[in-house]
């Protein structure tokens, strides 16, 4: 498969057809639907402990960074919306929130679908196949992606 | 032993020690890619592709490896930029 993206100097090419935008553009919208909410149980990969040993230290860490960890989530979600739609990234900045916000969605689908790296993960009875082929789909395109980040 | 830094440190500061440096861990987890992980060591550490290379097939093959250490205040930066590029990290003294 070739790849999704292309770099010319900053900006970035996205290249997907209208059912690989629809699909992507509605799952980000069930993302942010998640993070404003905030008790989905699969939201927790985003959120990891600091200090998983030591409670109050972590209730401390949280009270930090927890609100701007959640607002640049919600920030970045903005940036791939308006990527999807004009199918570019016009600098560093939008490729680098573009990057984090496919893997924070790849993290919730995976939590998900309790992907665990062996053998048997794939769609599952009873599990939605629509959600795993996004799941797959976002691999790719974050491979793409990578491939392309400017150090 | 040096004065606490913090006036506002929680009760169970008591079984943490100030003067002995904190190590942030990244652990490993089923879904993060493994290019992935590999680009965020090398961005946001400065490191080079081989030795990122070395500490995330380290977390693969190991659960877990020591990205980073010093005092608490830089650990918990180091912390807080591997949660928001997703990664499952988190820091123990030494």
């Amino acid at each position: 498969m070739d790849s999704l993206l292309t770099r010319r100097g900053d900006r970035v090419t996205i290249e997907l057809d209208e059912a690989q935008q629809a699909a992507l553009s509605g799952t980000f919208v069930q993302l942010r639907e998640m993070l404003v909410d905030g008790t989905d149980q699969h939201l927790k990969r985003l959120f990891p402990a600091a200090y998983p040993e030591h409670p109050e230290l972590d209730a401390e860490y949280r009270r930090l960074v927890g609100d701007d960890l959640l607002a640049r989530k919600l920030d970045a979600i903005d940036v791939v919306e308006a990527a999807l739609t004009s199918g570019e990234l016009k600098d560093d900045e939008a490729f680098f929130a573009w990057m984090g916000s496919l893997n924070d969605l790849r993290l919730v689908l995976g939590s998900k679908l309790e992907v665990d790296g062996s053998d048997d993960d794939g769609p599952n009875e009873g599990q939605d196949e629509m959600a795993w082929a996004i799941y797959q789909f976002l691999g790719y395109l974050l491979e793409c992606t990578v491939e392309i980040a400017p150090l | 032993m040096t004065a606490p830094t913090r006036v506002d440190e929680p009760d169970d500061v008591t079984v943490t020690d100030t003067d002995r440096p904190w190590s942030v861990i990244v652990w490993d987890d089923p879904i993060n890619l493994m290019s992935y992980v590999t680009f965020v060591f090398q961005k946001l550490f400065g490191f080079t592709k081989e030795k990122a290379t070395g500490l995330m097939l380290e977390v693969h093959n190991n659960g877990r490896t020591t990205v980073t250490s010093g005092a608490r205040e830089k650990a918990e930066m180091d912390v807080y930029r591997l949660h928001e590029h997703g990664l499952w990290a988190t820091m123990e003294q030494a």
